[in-house]
């Protein structure tokens, strides 16, 4: 009997043991953007770093003329563009027929835009301070059109505080090596080799006195006017690190020099998965911004530093709006 | 001496005594009768309703068992002393003609090596079963199945080849023959030496009809031979032994029973939702629960009222087991985590920088609980027990009383999320759940003479809401499961009738 008590108590304790303890399990995702955490060292055109630029993009400024006639658009209040009769040809330097050419222009202004369009002013590394930016496009339907290369557009832009000196650049999406630290190799200001050059003016009338650069350029799309930045401070590196959600196939970090149209985009540096730019003058006052896109979350961040010998800082980006960081660009 | 003198002088004065019955007797007997009927009749209704319950069940599972029974039946075996001693004086066998033959009490010409032989020898004119005992392990391999008294008997030979395994050696002589049998029993006095042929024990009894039959086939020719058939064993075995037939089974003395048992369990829940427009709801929540295996485990005591009814109360503890998977899509979690980098300055040197930050990561979370639905209950249950052959079965039925009741776990809110509750609430689940109704039906197996086991399929249906008005849903819970346990015999010498 004592043998069949211990049994009928072994399986009591038996079903009582059965049970399943309870669990509270966190599965992740795989493929997952947000979960990747991993750097690339050859981050492709389509990485969220890139991509994130197409929505803060603003809409250009769109018009037509006749091909055998010069134009003039009053493109903003700061921008005024003179397009000269028949500078159009097609993309291999043949006559256009007559008829409308569509032309869109950007003008990229403000701090802020700099970074909206994701065009900074260093070339090859080096810093440069940009008048302003612009992008100068024609079009027939679908077809891109050219400018031809005796004919000049005539940009007026107003500045109320113009900088000496300026030249021409024109962007180039396939920057040629050899490429220094700090390079971006997407895209990079190239010294003009034709004759576009740009002046400052002063204009007086009954209104008052306007400043400004009337630039002559003989080339379309990405035209720059700026100059090379060097207040003859020692230079340094600048290095931010950020949190392991945030890398360099998703997030884009900018500095950007305070009082000055200095804007510079920091490199992704895989060994030590922080953003990092050389040649910034010791004792400048910058503000780094961070723009990210993670899966379809956008994120923001900003700080404000002096820049002292090997300054390593970090920055904590925040999920924000597109609408948010679209107005924070546009009071930068 | 002395006692011979009583019982000469008990046999003279009431050798032709007679008793007269009362006129009235019969009429008053049925008056009682009619009147314990009455008493009792809410009690057999009461039980005839469980038997409504389990019949289907029942009559499927149990079929065969009530075929058996009606087969079985117990076998007088004298293999205690009292019969011994009267086979000792009244065994009349006849010589055999062969040395074989003598030792072994079996014609020659019956004796079938390697067949299973049926022998008419072994009827009560010439032997009886002491002298299968003393068979030959060669003779016992022959005999198999034998007819003792006209009913089928197979002889456990191991254990009689066990006992008297060197035949050459036995005794010769009737009188010798027989002590040594009786001293061979005597040391085996095992219950196990004959079973029937469904293979049930046959349990020992004194053998009120072998004792008749030999005095019979030897009636007293002296007074000597007469005092000794009288003789006070003798006397005792004709009185107090009885052939063991199924209605003394079922007659049994009114045993009090203690049983411990558990059960596997499987419960069914019905739910319901109070508003309409909770469909979705519904349908989110009732995807998220699973039932489980859960359990009873608990006491009872048994007693047996009239001949066949028995009264069942205890306590028991049930437990009803679910599990609730709770899927949360597009959860976003954050670990802090240390990173530590190494920097490489304008001048070439390294920095090694380390920073504490926040990791977030998007996934789903799988939220498993389990529920437990505890309950304390005191079954009261009226049964209908039958037995035979050494099973027994009731068909029971009666109501289970719950008191008290707690639960934990979680369950899915209104709000689509995970909430936990616990016995101290939020107060949706009642403490007590009152009355449930209960039937099954049991098998109940001897194992020894003071314990048997039993299986025992169920069905425990609540009359009432687990939850209370503050919940959004109702739900009730029925249970099936089969009890197994054990039943040990509080009074008397047998577990099970």
């Amino acid at each position: 009997m004592k043998n069949y008590l211990i049994l009928f108590l072994f399986i009591c304790l038996v079903a009582v043991a059965c049970s399943k303890e309870n669990s509270d399990l966190f599965v992740l995702y795989p493929g997952n953007p947000a979960n990747d955490t991993t750097w690339s060292s050859s981050l492709s055109a389509n990485s969220s770093a890139n991509t994130l630029f197409d929505a803060l993009a603003f809409a250009p400024f769109v018009d037509s003329f006749s091909v055998t006639g010069s134009a003039l658009f009053h493109v903003s209040a700061s921008l005024d563009v003179a397009i000269p009769a028949s500078c159009i040809t097609n993309a291999n330097g043949s006559p256009v027929t007559p008829g409308k050419v569509r032309v869109e222009i950007r003008h990229v202004l403000r701090r802020g835009d700099f970074i909206r369009y994701a065009r900074p002013t260093t070339t090859y590394g080096k810093l440069m301070e940009s008048g302003s930016v612009f992008e100068i496009k024609f079009f027939r339907k679908d077809q891109e059109l050219a400018l031809q290369t005796d004919k000049k557009l005539i940009l007026t832009l107003k500045d109320p505080d113009p900088v000496n000196n300026m030249s021409v650049f024109f962007g180039t999406v396939s920057p040629q090596p050899p490429f220094p630290v700090g390079t971006n190799p997407f895209f990079a200001w190239a010294t003009s080799i034709d004759s576009s050059f740009v002046t400052t003016f002063v204009h007086h009338d009954s209104t008052g006195t306007t400043k400004g650069y009337q630039l002559f350029v003989g080339k379309t799309n990405w035209i720059n006017c700026q100059v090379p930045f060097d207040n003859a401070q020692p230079k340094t590196n600048i290095t931010f690190t950020l949190p392991p959600n945030f890398t360099n196939k998703n997030t884009a970090v900018f500095a950007v020099v305070k009082q000055r149209k200095i804007i510079v985009q920091l490199n992704g540096d895989v060994a030590s998965r922080s953003f990092f730019a050389p040649n910034i003058p010791v004792g400048t006052a910058i503000q780094m911004v961070t723009l990210s896109l993670i899966g379809n979350q956008y994120y923001l961040g900003f700080k404000e530093a002096n820049v002292s010998q090997d300054f390593i800082g970090i920055i904590n980006p925040a999920s924000k709006s597109m609408a948010e960081i679209s107005r924070f660009l546009s009071g930068l | 001496m002395n006692n011979n003198l009583f019982d000469d002088f008990i046999k003279d004065k009431l050798h032709d005594q007679t008793a007269v019955v009362p006129a009235d007797m019969w009429a008053r007997i049925l008056r009682e009768k009619n009147k314990n009927r009455k008493s009792f009749f809410w009690w057999e209704s009461f039980g005839a309703l469980a038997v409504l319950v389990c019949m289907a069940g029942f009559f499927g599972w149990f079929g065969p068992l009530a075929n058996a029974k009606t087969a079985s039946y117990s076998i007088p075996v004298s293999i205690n002393q009292p019969s011994i001693a009267v086979l000792d004086k009244s065994l009349s066998v006849q010589p055999p003609a062969d040395n074989q033959t003598q030792k072994t009490g079996i014609p020659q010409s019956d004796i079938h090596p390697g067949k299973t032989a049926t022998t008419n020898f072994f009827n009560e004119e010439n032997i009886t079963k002491h002298e299968l005992i003393v068979l030959p392990s060669a003779n016992i391999e022959t005999v198999g199945k034998s007819t003792v008294f006209g009913k089928s008997l197979k002889i456990d030979k191991h254990q009689i080849v066990k006992s008297v395994n060197n035949w050459n050696q036995l005794p010769t002589t009737k009188n010798n023959l027989l002590k040594a049998i009786t001293t061979e029993v005597l040391k085996a006095n095992n219950q196990s030496l004959l079973r029937d042929e469904n293979e049930n024990l046959v349990r020992p009894q004194y053998d009120r009809l072998s004792l008749m039959a030999s005095m019979q086939k030897a009636p007293a020719k002296t007074e000597r031979d007469t005092k000794n058939l009288m003789s006070r064993n003798n006397l005792k075995a004709m009185a107090l032994s009885s052939v063991d037939c199924p209605s003394d089974r079922i007659t049994g003395s009114h045993g009090f029973y203690a049983e411990l048992f558990g059960s596997p369990d499987v419960s069914f829940k019905k739910m319901e939702y109070k508003s309409t427009a909770a469909n979705n709801y519904a349908s989110r929540k009732d995807s998220t629960a699973t039932k489980q295996l859960s359990y009873t485990v608990g006491m009872r005591l048994v007693k047996e009222i009239g001949q066949s009814m028995v009264l069942k109360t205890g306590l028991q503890y049930s437990q009803i087991n679910e599990r609730f998977d709770y899927r949360n899509e597009n959860e976003r979690t954050t670990s802090t985590v240390i990173t530590i980098r190494t920097i490489t300055n304008s001048n070439g040197t390294t920095t090694t920088i380390r920073d504490t930050s926040i990791v977030e990561q998007v996934g789903y979370r799988v939220k498993t609980t389990s529920n437990r639905y505890r309950s304390w209950d005191i079954p009261i249950i009226l049964g209908y027990e039958f037995a035979g052959g050494g099973w027994s079965a009731s068909i029971n039925g009666g109501a289970v009383f719950n008191l008290s009741s707690s639960q934990v776990g979680a369950f899915l809110d209104t709000s689509y999320t995970p909430s936990s509750f616990t016995k101290n609430g939020p107060a949706i689940f009642k403490s007590k759940l009152g009355v449930a109704l209960y039937g099954g039906v049991s098998l109940i197996k001897d194992i020894s003479p003071n314990t048997a086991l039993f299986a025992e399929p169920y069905l425990k249906y609540s009359l009432s809401d687990r939850t209370t008005d503050k919940s959004p849903f109702t739900s009730r819970f029925q249970t099936a499961g089969v009890l197994l346990g054990i039943r040990f015999k509080l009074n008397g010498s047998r577990a099970a009738k």
